[in-house]
């Protein structure tokens, strides 16, 4: 079953994924009208920044079980077992927020929905662009590949050729060469250190 | 508190970020976490907004896009994004010449009321130097030939930018040699900014040439005028004493601020407070007097010529008005941050835009012109006095005592300081008390402990006999922290102090505002022909711990371009293209005789600047 | 292999759900005493206070169950036969089975004025709701600062019934919090127009002419309709008791989720398991806790050997004003230092409570974006890796925490 896998070393932050998000969960899923909608259209991922300045993207991870599944007291989350994904039908939910107190990730959050209530809002995983053969909208447009849409099985299959590679070669830690972007986080991590001081 | 010792070194600013909260008021470092994590592909520079066929970005993972639409790889888009930088700081600094050439012409045309000539020695060499008749003339009409031989060095008339003249043979053969001798100050911006365009110049190398070509015609060009003459206008510098932080700000008088960079309008402002019927009218309005303060480089301008003392750097701006006793800002352009009308609207203090190039929200404008200066500037501050009793007297917070200062050291008084030319200097650095001198210069920016890079640079330097010339926002910082007045050679080491007791100089000297950084230049080339090398081959470097802005990286450039070895403290966007960052932190050595290096921590930045000091110094057979 | 399971609330349900995702074809019987479709208890408030419909607060489609599956509604379990390993009816039916869930919840504790001519009920079956209902008039007294206590009292206010919380201790939810949180709740909750009157008890109820004149502890009298009261639960631990298998708060389980007899699980308000905040046995009557154990007791049942590693009193209480989330414990207790931050300019604050570097409680009011993490690392006892002065203050961000995760 092919799921968002994250990648959060490659994540620049550069919160196209959030707006992606937000523009094909609008009503008009233009970039252009999108934000002028009278209700507007929010994120369902969320790029957190650490104290070391790196960018961390967050998003619902369907677990199974779901905590917020378990929680939830009007059923209003449920799996759809045929794509595994975990949804929010928003005519049930009460906004009684115990989906946010059970989520281990923090990804839930209230917002207003189409009919003017307030309810749980969360990623799903583009459910309604999946079944017309796309991709998830965040996938889409993450262009370092922070975040990809993927089998799992076949990511664990190529990790494990990798570090299956690694260890014939006798390597323990992958010795990368530094790329602009590790040597950035680097110097932003210094800037921090130093600001502690 | 202690929250508040991550944002700034200075108790004047910890405590009034404490009060800013308390008060709901929003800073620079507050919007800064909002925007964090900001974006790796401009901080990189391999995002390309110049034309619609993007925006492009290119992924430093190498898997994603490598080429925007145009076909511009990594190298070429950094190379294109870094010359717009340099060309909006050439620009500003361009511009501010400009003003100051404008009123000029006007004092030779007697059209500028309130302006005169303070140093007409200086406008005879100056006009010298320009090839301006000076013979048998009355001031004004010197002052008219030598504005309007400035302003060809602006236009398409010239060949070489006259100032250029001042570098020794060896850099300008070496400038002439890699073509890029500015020929025109304004001309070079037009033709980066035309460089820049899609498929345009979409070399590298030549982009880079051609950026530091744009530097050379600010550093030598736009700063330059604008340094020559405001001493010429407003009188040259010498030494004095004065004070700086918040704690000049003063609970029983009318507090005007002015902020900004031309002395244009400061002056004109300074004039006006001192004017006995306005002192009156403070009387009567209840305050004790009116206590006309600066910030950033306008406040430098004003340091320098009239002892005025200094409220604050960058990143005090808007804290000065938390301290609920500022009567009014006056500013006129670079370096404003738009949110002051917001944070004025949580107190009492009224702001005032004064050019026409820089309106900002929630600010009264009132526009200068050479014409009408003297006139706004009674206007504005006949205002602010009435605004005196709109003060809450209770919720006045200047949490400091202000801290002495000493300012003033133009070139000219370095000369007078030394008994009239360089060779006292020259001496010490041969004989080793002073192994070199570096220039500290810049602003501050969020991203480090405010004044933390800059104290800890310079102190670490003066404590290895390195002599500190400091510029802009440093000096706030620098004389915050004690380091500008001579009493702060117990700091330096053995060598520097004797020098300093000898002159009854400090070890960090005020040598000005940013566009005084041509002061430095100046210097520099001195020394150089005097002693009779390129300047790449002098004991010298420069360093900003704290830079932001767009001018800073051009002052950078031309710092460079000069021969002189520069540490910056923040990152600038360039480590996308492997070899504009090899090229910028070794490779330009082969070129220019100097690099950059970029070091946050001013501990390792003062190694580094020390380890090159004392290389050069063997370079040129001295001891280490 | 056949499966009884006593109680179709949320253990029940999910020991059922949990059992035929994983084994469809197995035979299974569920049996409630009450006469009701699946609903959730927690809904009971909302549906007084008129937001939801009785319809909609059932929470299981009965008519989805495989067939092998079989729901008994009405019938009230009289006995278990551990010795013939069966169930035995009120009307007199016997249901053998092969594995025995017991998830009879508990019942909502009676003070000793508790006196339904009087007009007093708990709030705890869809039968106690629908007495309520007729009595709700203008005025209504909730008696307990408890969580039942405040969402009963905020869900009548949506009816614009006049509500007074009458609570013995100092503040509100004292079982949960400390009186600084609780004093803030209290004040939030007067806000919203919600008279609260502390350190009082109910000392004398008079009826006059239908309508309730009640006196309390310290002489005031308050008119009322009806009286709710919501004092705590009690374990519903009688047919286990009987049945001769081990309870002591609850009926006692091991980590499987297995009573002291074989064969016979118990999950939910009537089990007691080890509260992972507290360090020893507890009963965490709270649904989402007793969904879980259900989920663990199907596991265990399948013989998966899934060792449920314990419970952690959590809630969620959400209302026009404010948002809160507790987990853990926050008082008392050896070892507890407490880390708070109030912001009152923007009626928030975040408390943790750390035994060492373990985090074991937490309070977050007004600010539930990243909660859960929090709650999750109490549940797993997981030593926090950053300053917890730093994660009340909000200085360091969740990320710092899940990102090394």
């Amino acid at each position: 079953m092919k799921v968002v896998v994250v990648r959060p070393e490659r994540c620049v932050g550069c919160l196209q994924c959030r707006f992606a998000c937000s523009v094909v969960h609008s009503e008009s899923k233009s970039p252009f009208t999108a934000p002028y909608e009278s209700i507007l259209s929010k994120p369902r991922i969320h790029v957190g920044v650490t104290t070391g300045k790196e960018p961390f993207p967050n998003k619902c991870r369907h677990c199974n079980p779901a905590p917020c599944e378990m929680a939830c007291i009007t059923k209003a989350i449920f799996r759809d077992e045929s794509t595994g994904i975990v949804l929010i039908n928003s005519d049930r939910c009460i906004n009684c927020g115990m989906c946010a107190m059970a989520c281990p990730f923090g990804v839930i959050r209230y917002h207003v929905y189409v009919d003017r209530r307030t309810s749980a809002h969360k990623c799903d995983q583009c459910f309604a662009r999946q079944k017309e053969g796309k991709i998830p909208a965040c996938v889409e447009v993450c262009k370092v590949g922070a975040l990809v849409f993927e089998d799992y099985n076949k990511m664990m299959d190529k990790a494990t050729d990798q570090l299956a590679s690694l260890v014939y070669l006798g390597i323990r830690e992958k010795e990368r060469e530094k790329g602009p972007y590790p040597t950035l986080i680097a110097y932003k991590n210094t800037l921090q250190e130093i600001k502690r001081r | 508190m202690s929250e508040y010792k991550e944002y700034s070194i200075c108790t004047d600013a910890q405590l009034t970020l404490k009060k800013a909260r308390e008060d709901g008021v929003e800073t620079a470092w507050d919007r800064l976490k909002k925007q964090e994590p900001q974006c790796g592909y401009c901080e990189l520079g391999v995002s390309c907004r110049i034309c619609v066929m993007g925006p492009c970005r290119i992924d430093p993972f190498g898997e994603g896009p490598q080429r925007g639409v145009c076909g511009a790889d990594a190298d070429i888009i950094v190379a294109r994004n870094l010359a717009r930088m340099i060309a909006s700081g050439a620009a500003s600094h361009s511009d501010h010449g400009r003003d100051l050439l404008e009123v000029l012409h006007k004092i030779g045309l007697g059209k500028a009321p309130g302006y005169g000539i303070k140093d007409p020695e200086k406008l005879k060499r100056i006009a010298a130097e320009h090839s301006v008749n000076t013979a048998n003339l009355s001031n004004e009409e010197i002052a008219k030939g030598l504005a309007e031989a400035m302003m060809e060095d602006y236009g398409m008339k010239k060949q070489r930018i006259t100032f250029i003249n001042r570098a020794p043979k060896q850099r300008i053969e070496l400038w002439e040699k890699l073509r890029v001798i500015p020929r025109g100050i304004d001309r070079e911006t037009s033709e980066l900014m035309h460089r820049t365009h899609m498929g345009v110049d979409n070399d590298y190398i030549s982009l880079l040439l051609n950026t530091v070509k744009n530097s050379l015609s600010d550093g030598y060009g736009g700063s330059m005028i604008g340094t020559e003459l405001s001493d010429i206008i407003f009188g040259t510098p010498k030494p004095g004493f004065s004070e700086v932080n918040l704690g000049v700000l003063k609970e029983d008088q009318v507090n005007i601020l002015v902020h900004g960079h031309s002395p244009i309008v400061s002056e004109m402002i300074s004039l006006a407070v001192d004017d006995k019927e306005m002192i009156k009218l403070a009387k009567a309005k209840g305050a004790n007097g009116i206590n006309l303060a600066g910030l950033c480089c306008t406040g430098n301008e004003l340091t320098m010529r009239k002892k005025i003392p200094m409220a604050g750097n960058h990143l005090m701006t808007e804290l000065t008005m938390v301290t609920g006793a500022v009567e009014s800002i006056i500013v006129d352009y670079q370096c404003i941050m738009p949110s002051l009308g917001q944070v004025a609207q949580c107190y009492h203090t009224k702001l005032y835009s004064t050019s026409d190039k820089a309106k900002f929200p929630l600010m009264e404008h009132v526009e200068f012109t050479p014409e009408n200066a003297k006139e706004q500037a009674y206007r504005i501050v006949k205002e602010s006095i009435e605004n005196f009793p709109r003060r809450n007297k209770d919720k006045i917070f200047i949490p400091v005592a202000p801290v002495k200062t000493m300012t003033g050291f133009s070139v000219e008084a370095i000369l007078e300081a030394l008994g009239g030319s360089l060779t006292p200097l020259i001496d010490a650095i041969k004989a080793g008390k002073i192994k070199g001198a570096v220039g500290v210069v810049g602003c501050n920016n969020p991203k480090i402990k405010q004044d933390y890079g800059h104290v800890g640079l310079i102190k670490r330097l003066i404590a290895n006999d390195i002599l500190v010339l400091t510029t802009g926002c440093v000096n706030v910082a620098a004389g915050k922290a004690g380091l500008q007045v001579p009493e702060a050679k117990e700091l330096a080491g053995p060598g520097l102090k004797e020098i300093c007791g000898l002159l009854n100089i400090p070890p960090s000297l005020h040598v000005g505002s940013c566009v005084d950084n041509s002061r430095i230049i100046a210097i520099a080339c001195a020394l150089a022909n005097a002693i009779g090398v390129d300047i790449d081959k002098l004991p010298l470097a420069a360093a900003a711990p704290e830079w932001y802005s767009e001018k800073a990286a051009t002052i950078a450039f031309y710092a460079m371009a000069s021969g002189v070895f520069t540490v910056l403290g923040v990152m600038p966007p360039i480590l996308g293209s492997k070899k504009i960052t090899e090229l910028a932190t070794s490779g330009l050595n082969d070129v220019f005789g100097a690099c950059f290096a970029v070091e946050p921590d001013p501990a390792k930045a003062a190694e580094l600047i020390t380890a090159h000091i004392i290389s050069k110094r063997k370079g040129l057979g001295l001891s280490a | 292999m056949k499966v009884v399971i006593i109680g179709s609330s949320a253990a029940g349900l999910a020991c059922i759900d949990t059992l035929i995702r994983f084994s469809p074809e197995l035979n299974a019987t569920i049996i409630s005493e009450e006469a009701y479709a699946p609903y959730c208890r927690c809904l009971l408030t909302y549906y007084l206070g008129g937001i939801l419909k009785e319809k909609q607060m059932v929470i299981r489609d009965i008519t989805s169950y495989p067939p092998n599956t079989a729901f008994l509604f009405g019938e009230r379990v009289d006995r278990i036969n551990t010795k013939n390993k069966s169930v035995m009816l009120a009307g007199g039916k016997e249901i053998p089975y092969d594995k025995l869930l017991i998830a009879t919840g508990s019942n909502a504790a009676k003070p000793k004025y508790y006196d339904e001519t009087k007009k007093t009920f708990t709030l705890r079956y869809m039968s106690d709701a629908k007495k309520i209902e007729p009595h709700i008039g203008s005025r209504v007294i909730v008696l307990g600062g408890g969580f039942v206590g405040i969402k009963a009292a905020f869900g009548l206010m949506q009816r614009n019934v006049g509500v007074t919380i009458v609570i013995s201790s100092g503040y509100p939810l004292s079982m949960i919090v400390d009186e600084k949180t609780g004093s803030f709740i209290g004040k939030d909750l007067r806000g919203m127009g919600i008279d609260i009157r502390t350190e009082e008890d109910v000392a004398e109820i008079k009826t006059n002419n239908g309508a309730l004149r009640v006196s309390l502890s310290s002489g005031f009298e308050l008119d009322s309709d009806a009286i709710i009261v919501g004092k705590g639960v009690k374990p519903r631990v009688e047919l286990a008791k009987q049945a001769g298998i081990n309870t002591d708060l609850g009926i006692t389980v091991n980590e499987f989720m297995e009573t002291s007899a074989e064969g016979i699980y118990a999950a939910g308000d009537c089990c007691e398991t080890m509260d992972i905040a507290r360090k020893r046995f507890w009963v965490n009557a709270i649904w989402p806790v007793a969904v879980e154990q259900g989920y663990y007791a199907a596991l265990n049942m399948l013989r998966m050997q899934a060792p449920y590693y314990g419970s952690v009193g959590m809630n969620s209480m959400k209302t026009r004003a404010f948002h809160l989330i507790t987990a853990g414990v926050l008082k008392g207790g050896e070892g507890i230092s407490l880390f708070e931050k109030y912001i009152p300019s923007k009626n928030q604050f975040r408390k943790l409570a750390m035994r060492d570097n373990v985090p074991v409680g937490m309070a977050f009011y007004n600010n539930p974006e990243e909660a859960g993490v929090i709650v999750n690392l109490i549940k797993k006892g997981t030593p926090l890796t950053v300053d917890p002065a730093k994660i009340v203050n909000n200085e360091v961000s969740m990320m710092d925490i899940l990102r090394p995760l």
